[in-house]
């Protein structure tokens, strides 16, 4: 029996994964998918609409549950709970190292739409403030295309998964393709008009990726809350209700989850031939061939895998697989009670979006000019009414405690700070020289660490929020001035990036090997440098423009 | 956050309906039935899984002096002793044994006579001496110390259940189309 030969596999069913198939399914390439997670399943794994008393201990952390127990790094993310806690990935089975002194928290899917099912679905383009960075202040390397390049993709994308946001008109932020925007609370207005009128400062509702009208087999959202639970009306983007559909559709998709993959194998002429996975299911070792290699494990398992392909990493002559991880700056911001506000009830609570002020530092306007750090940052918050928990803060007890309850609620405007990263080569991940995991497969040791200007940026993150929210009326201004772990934001990039030099880039312009043709890396490992906004929106756009070059460049016979 | 109070006289509070002979003496469904509360039949047939029958009672009584009925359901008719009770049992030993010594000081307080057996006004006043509104003596450390996380426990307890949804305006299946802005 001879070995059957795909067109092509993508290794992961996220967001890139699910475009990069999308595009060759349909273009008439048979592609094998390798995903490392569980089966999904929509009508069994979504349970958005679990409510508080549903659970034993109404959604505290719950020490007989072993999913949770299993997960000590992945609970971190906020929308790591008893209720979907097996989306997430068993640290158990699945360890990492860090250096000493450099934490690092690695929140990873387990399941067939990997991240894209509990992501939190802020969709924002970049502009050549970020494609373009190095140029403007000589720092790193500026990204092989610019803007009006995607522009196109980024329109299709938004076209295609639905994102609701408001035209603005900055260069710093581009509009897309909108559905029509959530509103602004009262208190958000009020800051939003705060902004603009004192410091010139813009802010628009998030740009997110929850359907504000039906469309095609996907209603609009119904304001349920909890999107990370996921979406039974398939309300927000995520790739197993939408791009995987349409691969099935082709009849020329093969979907293997619980697929492991190990390494990328080569032939004698150096091209890539296939990859070799562990059915985590019974624990066995395969392999499988294809004519070409796509990576969409995300960039830290894409990273991973490449180490462990060849010694010294696949493809590495450029010695820059692993090195400039990149984040966004996360967990540092303000907040504060607007009393103004008091004694509203929630109107917008289960609005599943918040505000979010672009950056405006370093840009072509000399007033925003900053001595202190290079890059910028911008802010995502809103408003928050309490429900009851208001109460918690009411002294006494009785009848007339209770009755002071429901006319007690306070406000509290809060912004968070999400801050560009800059590329370092000694931040890097390299693979552990003792760990393996579970299938006997080296591991991954992070050596990452925040530099001198990310503090500063924090530094004046804060010092600017509270100017902010303190000229909107906000009282008693709390500040979160402890940057997380690198990894905390869930933004990592760069560990395999593009550019036009072979020798200080591992990908070229569309995202492909300069070494192996054949061999392609679609996600997040691709990027230059981070720009701060969220990324799965570039991502998709760079894995769409990526695949219809490599679907061409395959006709053509390019890639043996 | 706010640190509003009620700004209401403390006489307000002891207005509640006597359950008292209920839970001290466990008397059967028909004196129960001619109670004003609904608590008395959760009272008579609850079986605590963490506590024993007394401290389940003490623990039904301070719930309900805390968030008593009023236009809106009491703690115990939301179930609030159910969900601490299943709270404690699976927490850490030392946080279990600081609980149950909140509830021994409620009856070592009563003086010869049980919590459950002082008359609601007596109670009333025991609590005022722990509550979140007096300053804590050396002689009132550990009953403030319970009053604060009993008082927290009582109103996530509420507030997540069902009835306390309701109270919210927060029924079960409620969608909304659109959201209201500003």
């Amino acid at each position: 029996m001879t070995t059957k030969v795909y067109d092509a596999i993508v290794v992961g069913s996220g967001a890139t994964g699910g475009w990069s198939a999308k595009v060759m399914t349909e273009a008439g390439m048979e592609v094998l998918m390798l995903e490392a997670g569980e089966p999904f399943d929509e009508s069994k794994d979504y349970r958005e609409h679990t409510l508080p008393h549903d659970l034993p201990l109404r959604g505290r952390p719950d020490p007989r549950n072993e999913l949770l127990q299993r997960r000590p790094v992945q609970t971190y993310c906020y929308a790591c709970t008893e209720i979907n806690a097996d989306f997430f990935i068993d640290d158990i089975d699945n360890p990492y190292t860090t250096a000493p002194g450099k934490p690092f928290n690695w929140i990873q899917g387990n399941k067939v739409g990997g991240r894209s099912l509990m992501w939190a679905r802020q969709s924002y383009r970049m502009s050549d403030y970020d494609f373009k960075a190095a140029s403007r202040d000589g720092y790193g390397m500026d990204w092989p295309i610019s803007y009006s390049q995607l522009e196109p993709y980024y329109d299709r994308v938004e076209e295609y998964i639905g994102v609701s946001g408001k035209r603005e008109g900055l260069d710093v932020l581009p509009d897309g393709k909108f559905l029509p925007p959530m509103p602004f609370s009262c208190g958000e207005q009020k800051l939003a008009d705060t902004l603009k009128d004192q410091f010139g400062v813009p802010m628009t509702i998030g740009r997110t990726a929850v359907l504000t009208e039906s469309r095609k087999g996907r209603l609009a959202c119904h304001y349920c809350g909890p999107c990370h639970y996921g979406c039974r009306t398939r309300s927000y983007f995520n790739s197993p209700q939408t791009t995987l559909k349409d691969c099935e559709a082709t009849g020329r998709f093969t979907l293997v989850p619980n697929a492991m993959v190990e390494k990328v194998t080569t032939d004698a002429e150096n091209l890539a031939d296939g990859v070799t996975y562990f059915d985590k299911t019974t624990d066995e070792r395969h392999e499988v061939r294809a004519k070409v290699v796509v990576l969409c494990a995300s960039t830290l398992a894409s990273t991973r895998i490449l180490l462990n392909s060849a010694d010294g990493g696949l493809a590495n002559d450029s010695d820059v697989l692993g090195r400039y991880v990149m984040d966004h700056i996360y967990a540092t911001g303000v907040g504060g009670r607007l009393p103004e506000r008091d004694g509203v009830r929630p109107q917008n609570a289960n609005r599943p979006n918040g505000v979010y002020v672009p950056r405006f530092q370093n840009l072509a306007d000399p007033k925003t000019h900053n001595k202190d750090y290079l890059r910028g940052y911008g802010y995502q918050g809103g408003e928050g009414l309490t429900a009851w928990e208001h109460a918690l803060y009411l002294k006494g007890f009785g009848a007339a405690f209770k009755d002071a309850i429901p006319d007690g609620n306070t406000a509290r405007l809060s912004l968070g700070g999400f801050g560009e990263i800059l590329p370092r080569a000694d931040n890097r991940v390299v693979l552990d020289d003792e760990v393996v995991d579970k299938w006997g497969v080296p591991v991954l040791r992070m050596q990452c660490t925040l530099g001198p200007n990310e503090l500063a940026m924090v530094d004046d993150m804060l010092q600017r929020g509270a100017e902010f929210l303190e000229a909107a009326g906000v009282k008693d201004i709390q500040v979160a001035d402890e940057p997380a772990p690198m990894g905390s934001g869930i933004h990592e990039v760069g560990t395999a990036r593009m550019g036009d030099d072979p020798k200080t880039s591992y990908l070229n312009e569309f995202q492909q090997s300069h070494e192996i043709n054949n061999l392609f890396v679609m996600d997040g490992a691709s990027y230059v440098s981070i720009g701060c906004v969220n990324p799965t929106l570039t991502m998709m756009s760079l894995a769409l423009r990526s695949t219809e070059y490599l679907v061409e460049a395959a006709k053509r016979g390019d890639l043996a | 956050m706010s640190q509003k109070t009620p700004g209401r006289s403390l006489a307000a509070k002891r207005r509640r309906p006597t359950r008292r002979g209920v839970l001290a003496a466990g008397v059967g469904a028909a004196a129960a039935a001619a109670l004003p509360l609904q608590t008395a039949s959760a009272a008579v047939d609850w079986q605590p899984k963490f506590f024993t029958p007394e401290q389940g009672a003490v623990l039904q009584v301070v719930c309900d002096l805390i968030l008593p009925k009023t236009s809106t359901p009491s703690a115990t008719e939301a179930g609030v002793h159910e969900y601490i009770d299943e709270a404690l049992s699976v927490a850490e030993a030392d946080e279990q044994l600081a609980f149950l010594g909140g509830l021994a000081w409620l009856d070592d307080r009563a003086r010869g006579s049980s919590f459950v057996a002082l008359a609601d006004a007596e109670q009333v006043s025991l609590l005022e001496e722990i509550s979140d509104e007096r300053s804590p003596t050396a002689e009132t450390r550990t009953g403030a110390a319970f009053f604060s996380d009993l008082k927290e426990r009582v109103l996530f307890g509420y507030y997540t259940s069902k009835t306390g949804r309701q109270v919210l305006g927060k029924p079960e299946g409620v969608r909304r189309e659109k959201l209201k802005g500003c």
